[in-house]
């Protein structure tokens, strides 16, 4: 036979089932516009790259290849078996093996052209919007050309091997079976299932280990380690699996076991519904699992990510007390009073208006005795200082401290102090210092001792050094440098990066001697660092996200449609046979709802288990406010099931006009 | 003395088709009456208007014009909501085309008009087992529809008429998919069910079939255009008069 017979063959084919092909069609345009605009963000002929994001956005490509593949795997699957009846007419019709190969491989020709055509052409569309939205969210500059040549080729080849496997995948599937097993094949699939306690068990064991990791691993994590971040993938593939095998053999076991219950099956409301149930569980279970899968990642990459993002302000507030902290320190005895002043009056000459200034010293000091056995932390803050910080008036003489000592005196480096006043985690200069060093746990902080000037501080200085020298078993580990810190607020507009530089100009210009230290920061670069990070995970987490919600939507979809052809015939009989209308419709739409939102509430029980793990996992990114992290996953969850609800919805009309008489 | 069971008069049905909207003429007017306890047969060629009768008979399908009264009651009046209580409670239908379910098995589909009826189970286990005995489908209870052949279908689509011990029993063709030996059963059931006092009105092609029957109804064109009642006569002498009065019909075709 021609060539050109195929051709129009495997278009009518097309035409023919448009209401299965075009979601299809749709997907493929999809995944490949995603994939395209996913890569075009790694691409290096594109943004300029701050951090780590390119390699974050191009590790994402490669996972979303992946999902790709499988998911357009899976939807055609379902694709084949609803046309399952129609091949088997054609191998009745005659067309055999080789015949049907040419087909289905001009079927895919039409599908690649179209679908990843199409997705080529939104992809290039749409890329520059989405890349500045990458730049918004970011904060990077944007840039880079209109069409990524090098993309392009990459998600072409992509797809034209995902869609070989395809149809090398088809061609085994239409090969295995005879023709009257494909004629009968789509009712194959209203075979009663089989009860499975095996694979229900598994799913319980291993849905149980998941949970278990996500909410009893994080109280034994102490900070967050790379081990962590392997216990979170392993939590989340156990519970991937568990989900599948609850889904394949829980439901349809659990359905069975009310079957048997005679008193409970044998009513009017719960006959209806449970033989229907047990059929539609067994024919869905690895689609609703799915969705569910799918749902659980937008719900966690998506609640996490704009918690990272919306607790950026407050946790940058949480390290910067204020705006601009400047801090240096140096060996030689630079007059640092004078060179802040100095750097000062500059700032303000070029337009600044500091207020709220903070002066202190600060000296952290730790020492160790025989190798390490026996030593402790030490800091060392000015009496000034502490006026300063707390804003309360403090006199001490030479040999007195401000400590938390028990003790009346105390005696540091042979030193013998007086203890004037207590100083417990709860005083505003611990609190104040903590912010700075970041310390989230007061228990971690070094012990802190308010001396009475900068000249104290040296003098204890200078015996450490000597100690040093003597004592070979005697070493010291930092506070090399006193540093000297200024810190202050600007007014809004003004910009701190800006002003910092102007301080640390004239510092640079001005200092007696080239060795200092400068540890000085501002919240307007601590802001723009952290915004390349969360904003473009937050990008992420956002795209991704739509893109699975899309998924999953797709998969709603096309459930509704084969629901709906299967209970098209069931419901003229039902009505025949006696059932009233109102019956009927109440248990067939009660199935549904249940079908549809079963995989929504698991998912919400998944995010519910994964929430300590992750909140702890947030902590990487020093993201410990866990009243913000339930608030963005309850209104991640809120918007989820709106829109999940306004999917079901949409494609419930489908399936209404299907059922109709 | 006998009451009238279903009285039908000056039906009349009318099909427009979906597309074109053409008036197809299934029931031009069909009017007979039965009595309680009556076993009647309705025969006639396809495409006669067979089945569209029984259907406005159960009020599965709206008559366009004329009235099918059910034990007095005018089954148009009945309200869409009551009418599957009120068809569950009066009749037994059995499909030309079965209508089993296939998310039910065997014994499920048989005792689907009790549940929706709400019997016991005790009830339900007291029916059941003699019913599908005498109907030689105890066996396959288990299994479900697209497992079992076409005529074991059929007895279970019987079954099902059955087993709430309708005042009316709508067959339509109950004999069709089975062999001499159990189509044999299923009209001897149909007799012994007719006994007690149940009234059955069956669609056949089978003469044998019909001659079980107390009188014959012929349909052509969706008219009753002949009747034949059985009277002293036994079942073979009946058997020929129905044979007789089918070669005339359609002697009387070919005339036409
Ligand atoms: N739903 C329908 N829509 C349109 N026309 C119909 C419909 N149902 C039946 N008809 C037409 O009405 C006429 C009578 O059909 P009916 O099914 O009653 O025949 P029948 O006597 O039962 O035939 P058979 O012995 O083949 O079962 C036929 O011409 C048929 O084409
Ligand atoms: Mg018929």
């Amino acid at each position: 036979m021609d060539e050109r017979f195929y051709l129009r063959l495997a278009w009518d084919c097309i035409r023919k089932n448009r209401r299965l092909y075009v979601p299809y069609l749709l997907t493929v345009a999809g995944a490949a516009a995603g994939f395209y605009m996913l890569a075009t963000t790694g691409d290096p002929s594109g943004m300029a790259d701050p951090g780590d994001v390119r390699l974050i956005m191009r590790t994402c490509t490669v996972v979303l290849g992946l999902v790709c593949g499988g998911f357009l795997l899976y939807t055609n699957g379902f694709l084949m078996k609803q046309r399952g009846r129609e091949f088997g007419l054609y191998a009745v019709l005659g067309l055999d093996r080789s015949n049907m190969t040419r087909l289905l491989a001009w079927e895919t020709a039409f599908t690649a052209a179209i679908g990843v055509g199409a997705g080529l052409a939104a992809g290039v569309l749409l890329d520059r919007l989405l890349l500045m939205i990458l730049a918004k969210l970011s904060g990077m500059p944007y840039a880079g050309p209109a069409v990524y040549g090098r993309c392009l080729v990459l998600t072409a080849g992509v797809f034209a091997l995902i869609l070989g496997l395809i149809f090398a995948a088809n061609i085994i599937r239409v090969g295995r079976m005879c023709p009257t097993e494909l004629l009968i094949s789509k009712d194959v699939g209203d075979r009663e299932p089989k009860s499975k306690w095996f694979v229900t068990v598994v799913g319980i064991v291993l849905l149980g280990a998941g949970y278990g990791i996500a909410i009893c691993r994080p109280a034994l994590m102490e900070g967050v380690v790379v081990e962590d971040i392997l216990w979170f993938f392993a939590a989340v593939l156990l519970v991937i699996f568990g989900t599948f095998a609850l889904f394949l053999g829980g439901t349809v076991t659990g359905l069975k076991l009310l079957r048997r219950w005679k008193g409970y099956y044998y009513k009017a409301r719960h006959f209806v519904s449970v033989s229907g149930l047990i059929h539609r569980m067994g024919r869905n279970a690895a689609g609703l699992a799915i969705i569910c899968i799918l749902s659980t990642a937008v719900l966690v990459m998506v609640s996490s990510t704009v918690c990272l993002r919306a607790g950026l302000e407050s946790s940058l507030r949480g390290y910067f007390p204020r705006d601009v902290m400047c801090q240096f320190g140096s060996m030689a005895e630079n007059d640092w009073d004078g060179l802040l002043a100095g750097a000062m009056e500059d700032a303000v000459a070029a337009g600044y208006h500091p207020k709220d200034t903070v002066r202190y010293l600060y000296w952290e000091y730790g020492w160790s005795v025989d190798g390490g056995r026996t030593g402790t932390d030490l800091a060392f803050v000015d009496a000034a200082g502490y006026e300063a910080i707390t804003g309360r008036a403090l006199s001490l003489g030479p040999d007195e401290v401000l400590t938390d000592a028990a003790e009346d005196t105390l005696t540091v480096m042979d030193a013998a102090f007086t203890v004037a006043g207590g100083l417990g985690p709860e005083d505003p200069v611990m609190a104040y210092l903590g912010r700075v060093l970041g310390v989230g746990d007061m228990e971690d902080m070094p012990r802190t001792l308010v001396v009475a000037d900068g000249g104290a501080i040296l003098a204890l200085r200078q015996r450490a050094e000597e100690y040093g020298q003597t004592d070979p078993d005697y070493s010291y580990s930092f506070g090399t440098f006193v540093d000297h810190n200024m810190d202050f607020d600007l007014p809004a507009g003004e910009d701190s990066r800006a002003c910092l530089a102007v301080i640390r100009q004239y510092v640079l210009d001005h200092v007696y001697e080239g060795a200092f230290s400068d540890g000085s920061a501002s919240i307007g670069q601590a802001r723009s660092d952290l915004l390349v990070q969360f904003g473009s995970l937050l990008f992420l987490g956002l795209f991704l996200g739509t893109l699975f919600l899309g998924g999953a939507a797709l998969l709603i979809y096309y459930k509704q449609v084969s629901e709906g052809y299967e209970d098209r015939e069931r419901f003229a009989v039902m009505r025949q046979v006696g059932m009233d209308e109102g019956l009927i419709r109440r248990s067939v739409h009660s199935q549904i709802l249940l079908v549809f939102f079963l995989p929504l509430v698991t998912a919400f029980c998944h995010m519910a288990a994964a929430f300590p793990l992750v909140a702890r996992l947030l902590e990487v990114w020093d993201m410990s406010d866990r009243g913000l992290f339930m608030v963005c996953t309850l209104g991640a969850a809120a918007v989820f099931a709106a829109l999940y609800t306004a999917v079901y919805l949409l494609t419930a009309r489908v399936y209404a006009r299907l059922v109709g008489r | 003395m006998t009451v009238a069971l279903l009285e039908v008069e000056g039906l009349q049905k009318t099909y427009t088709t979906r597309y074109g909207g053409q008036a197809v003429p299934a029931l031009t007017g069909v009017s007979f009456t039965l009595e309680e306890g009556q076993f009647a047969a309705v025969m006639g060629e396809s495409g006669s208007g067979k089945t569209t009768l029984l259907n406005v008979v159960a009020a599965l399908d709206r008559p366009t014009a004329g009235t099918v009264r059910l034990d007095g009651r005018d089954t148009a009046a009945v309200p869409e909501r009551e009418l599957a209580a009120f068809r569950r409670e009066n009749l037994g239908f059995v499909f030309q085309e079965f209508n089993l379910l296939d998310t039910f098995d065997i014994r499920d589909n048989i005792l689907l008009p009790m549940v929706l009826a709400g019997r016991s189970r005790q009830e339900m286990e007291r029916t059941l087992p003699p019913l599908a005995k005498k109907l030689g489908i105890a066996d396959i209870l288990g299994k479900y529809p697209y497992e079992v052949s076409g005529g074991q279908k059929q007895r279970t689509a019987v079954a099902r008429a059955l087993i709430l011990s309708p005042r009316l029993i709508l067959a339509d063709e109950p004999t069709g998919a089975l062999d001499s030996r159990s189509s044999d059963a299923l009209l001897e059931l149909l007799d012994e069910v007719n006994a007690g006092g149940q009234t059955v009105l069956m669609v056949t092609h089978s003469v044998k079939a019909a001659s079980h029957a107390g009188r014959v109804l012929f349909i052509k064109d969706g008219t009753l255009y002949h009747q034949l009642f059985r009277g002293d006569d036994d079942r073979g002498r009946f058997y020929g008069r129905i044979s007789d009065a089918l070669t005339a019909l359609a002697g009387g075709r070919s005339d036409g």
